[in-house]
Formats: C-alpha cells, structure tokens, sequence
C-alpha cells in the first residue's frame, strides 16, 4: 500500500521545508514516506547502512507536537536527513564502511549532528560510503558502498557514495558527506547533485572519522542549491573540539543566494582541467555551455591559469601520510579486516617519506600563494566538474592511488576553499554531469550565489532518476 | 648488458618497504608495487620541483 506522502520523496528539501510549514504534510507523515522509500528501493540501492526508524519516528513526533505549540525552529524542522556514516550520532553504530568497525558505537553525536538536531531535523539513518572514506566501490560484503540511481550497473563514486545515492533516489530530503580529495562532490557530480565542499574550518570535524585531519571538510549533498546553504547554515560555526575550527563569526548563506551572477568575475582555468586530454568530451561541451549561461547571466569570464596546478595531485597524495598515521596501529592489529583496496592505499602512504611530506608542502605553500593571487583578480574559479560520467563498476580500476577525475577536486582540499558542483546537463546516456564553482576562503556565500544563478537559469536540478531502473536483472 | 630495470625497481620498492617497517607478502605485496610503480612518474614531479628558498611548508 503507497505511504500516503509519497509525493515528498519527489521535492527538494526546500520543497519538503514548505510544505512541513504550509501544513500540507507532517513531519510523521514525511518520515513515514521517506522510510517507506528506502524499504522499497534501498535493496537495491545500497545507499544505507543504518536506518534508523523508531528514533526517526520519535523525532518527527517531537518536531510536529512543537510546531503544533506554535514554534518551528527553522527550515530544517520536521525535515528528514541522513548522514554518511562516518558522523557520530550516540547510541547508532558507526562503521565507516568497514568490517573494522562493525559494531562500534559512539556515545556522543558529532558537533554537526547536535546542530541538525537543534535545527529540528529528523535523522533517518546512516548512509553507506567507501570504506573509511578511502577504499573502493563495492556491490558486496557487508557495507556495500551503493549503486547509482541514474544506471545502477554505475557507480555513484565516493566516498560519500550512499549520500550521493540516497539524496539523488529521494531516499532523504538532504545528506552530509566528508570531502577530503572529492568525496563530497565527486558523488555530488555523478549523482546530479549539488555537493559543497565549504571553507575547510568552517564546519567542525569533531565527532566525525577522520581520513586526513589537514584535507577532511563536512558538507551538504543536496538536490538544490537554497538546500545546501540551509544546511551549511545549520551546520557552521566555531567549535572548540576541533583544532582547525574557525572563530570567525558566520554569515547568513541565504541573504544573497539570489543576486545573480552579474557583475561577477569568473577564472576559467582552461589548461588544466578544459584542455586535458582526460576530459569526456561530453562533460566538455555541457561545462563549457555552462559558462556560456553564466556570461549571459552578466558574469564576466575570463581564462586563468597556475603553474603549481599541475603538481596538486602529486602533493594531495603525500597526505596519504596522514591516513596511514591515523589507521597505522589498526592496521597493524587487524589487516584483514580491512577490504583489499583500502588496505594497499593505506600502505602507500606508510611510503611517503619525511622529504616528500614537506617537500608537498612547501609546494602546496606555494600554490596557495598563487591562487590567492588569482582570486585577488576574479570572485571565483570555474571549470567542468569531474573527468567524466559515472563508470560502470567492472571498469573502476584497483590499482590508482587516485582517479585521474581527482585532478578535478583535490587541489580544493589542498588550499581549503569552497568549492561546490552544480549539476550542469547529462550525457547522451542519461548519466549526469557538472560543473565545479572555487572561491575565496571563507566566501563559501559568493560560490553559492553563483551556483545559484546558474542554477536558476536552467532545469537540471529538477530532473529525477527514474524508479523503474532501479531492478537489477 | 642493459640492467634489468624490474629488478631495479623492486630493490628501491623493498628498501623503501623495509624503511616504513612494512612486513607484507603475496596479494598485498604485488598490489602495492604495482601501485608504487603507476605512483612512480607523480613522486618524481613533485622531487624535480625546486620550492623557491622562500616557499616555507604550510602552516
């Protein structure tokens, strides 16, 4: 029998937002169809690890019978999420994707979890990821990592795989992910999502696995852009338990979210990420028709270039460093309960000698000089974002440290600036594709304006994979 | 006799092994000395570039 609510699972969050304020819905009501959703489609989308229905459930009671008292905490009352399950919430187990952590289960929520919870949000469950947020796709085991709604033989990449999944499937109105060299807005891109990488310190780690404490940010995974500044809203703000966090007040995301693009100076870096050979040619058309749109929406765009560019990902893998010192005595206990290809990555980076390790980063000083430079000239940096469309998962290669599509997104993590993907089109085989909008540290408002505009002007965000597809043979 | 540069390659891959006190064999081994390999050309980019004397590491 359908769920009566069934039609919130085909809303944006801002969507869902609504009509939980309107009174068109309940939150019970929308919880119950969300859950229904995943119980129909999620044996085969693999997008969760945990769902946590009672506690759900419990939530969405408390966050009608207060709106009912006359109060709403905000846009994100009533409204259901999920998290990757690398985010701390007390008393829900927490794997990381891995057999490792199977049945750990921490006793304190994660900074951005008590921050969901004080917005009113409904936390659905616990959304599946590569193993410890840098293994490999995976159909099988006990934490498969998710299939692609938009072609289930695809993979939604990751690590954020079961975000990427479960935000773009209708299976939660909005996600968190981690991004560390593109786990964020990798699956973002291949899932036709809008995926933002903020200003590193800009949302506390604290209470989430780390891979790389210098490279790990938080973000939202959302069908539209208003979503995801709701939600980086909810979540920002200093927060003491964690090192890097930033002290710096925070701004309202949504007070400029619709000035448009005019006016704006947009950095094309052309060499390295339109003229690569690597780049689909489809992904190359539908970016640089992107751009096109901007222009016409009154931005100014001109091309742009760094030198250090080309050495950013030979610089992000020396961090790998930081991995293996993280999972270094783990891993010495129990190697065999990590899956194959978590396992060798994680000894390339017991390799990364002391001489390399600083040698990245007196280079990765560098480039940070260069394109804080470049954004003195131009408001943001654009190009496409990913290397190509989703690939089918027998063609995923084991053997790279990172994808060549990681040239695309692991520089950002390098210098912690906001970065977020846009759905921009789809191929000729339905797949999706993006661009990637970069800003100035700390001005993650103005790359979310951009996006926005761009957004405004086209329909991508409103397109849906098709339910039908989801049966595997 | 031209060397043999594989072997050349798998001495510096178990020197380097060794000195990060890894102790792995079959699977794993192979694996990662193909990995270690493919990685090779990137980790030699980054060694030819010369920071200017005033590229101090990040902070």
């Amino acid at each position: 029998m359908a769920v009566s609510a069934s039609w919130v699972c085909d809303l944006d969050l801002r969507g869902v937002s609504e009509a939980l304020a309107a009174g068109k819905v309940t939150s019970v009501e929308a919880t119950e169809a969300y859950l229904d959703r995943i119980a129909r489609h999620d044996g085969v989308l693999r997008a969760y690890i945990t769902v946590m229905g009672d506690a759900a459930r419990a939530r969405a009671r408390a966050a009608d019978a207060e709106q009912s008292g006359g109060r709403r905490r905000g846009p994100l009352h009533g409204v259901p999420v999920a998290l990757k399950d690398l985010i701390a919430v007390a008393g829900v187990r927490m794997t990381g994707g891995s057999e490792m952590l199977a049945d750990h289960v921490p006793a304190r929520d994660a900074f951005v979890t008590e921050r969901l919870q004080a917005a009113g949000a409904v936390i659905l469950g616990k959304l599946a990821m590569h193993e410890f947020a840098f293994g490999r796709p995976a159909v099988d085991g006990p934490f498969p990592t998710g299939r692609n709604p938009w072609d289930i033989r695809r993979a939604p990449a990751g690590s954020s795989s079961g975000s990427g999944v479960a935000a773009a499937a209708g299976l939660c109105a909005g996600a968190l992910g981690s991004d560390t060299g593109g786990a964020i807005r990798g699956p973002a891109a291949m899932c036709g999502l809008v995926g933002h990488k903020p200003t590193y310190g800009l949302v506390s780690r604290a209470g989430v696995l780390a891979m790389d404490w210098s490279l790990d940010h938080v973000g939202p995974m959302t069908r539209s852009v208003w979503d995801s500044a709701v939600m980086l809203q909810a979540i920002a703000g200093h927060d003491p338990a964690d090192p890097g966090s930033l002290a710096a007040p925070v701004p309202d995301y949504l007070a400029h979210l619709d000035d448009g693009a005019r006016g704006l100076k947009l950095g094309l870096l052309r060499r390295f990420y339109v003229d690569w050979p690597g780049l689909d040619a489809e992904v190359r058309a539908a970016a640089l028709d992107a751009f096109d749109v901007l222009t016409r929406e009154g931005a100014a765009l001109s091309d742009v270039d760094v030198p250090t560019l080309d050495l950013a990902p030979a610089i992000w893998t020396c961090f790998l460093a930081e991995m293996y010192e993280y999972h270094r005595e783990m891993s010495r206990r129990a190697p065999e309960k990590y899956r194959e290809g978590t396992r060798v990555r994680l000894y390339m980076g017991a390799l990364v000698s002391a001489q390399d390790f600083l040698r990245a980063q007196r280079l990765r000083a560098r480039f940070k000089r260069e394109i804080d430079a470049l954004l003195d000239t131009v408001d943001v940096l654009v190009f496409p974002g990913q290397a190509g469309p989703a690939q089918r998962f027998e063609d995923i290669s084991s053997l790279e440290v990172m994808a060549p599509g990681g040239r695309y997104t692991s520089p950002w993590n390098l210098l912690g600036l906001p970065a977020v993907s846009v759905p921009a089109g789809f191929t000729r085989a339905r797949l999706p594709v993006s661009i990637q909008i970069v800003g100035r540290r700390g001005d993650d408002a103005t790359v979310l304006r951009v996006a926005r505009a761009y957004e405004r002007a086209t329909d991508w965000h409103t397109r849906r994979p098709d339910p039908a597809g989801w049966r595997l043979a | 006799m031209a060397p043999d540069i594989t072997v050349d390659f798998r001495a510096r891959f178990d020197a380097e092994l060794a000195a990060a006190g890894l102790a792995i064999t079959g699977r794993d081994y192979d694996l990662l000395f193909a990995m270690w390999q493919e990685h090779l050309p990137q980790r030699e980019a980054l060694r030819a570039a010369v920071p200017a004397p005033e590229d101090e590491p990040w902070r």
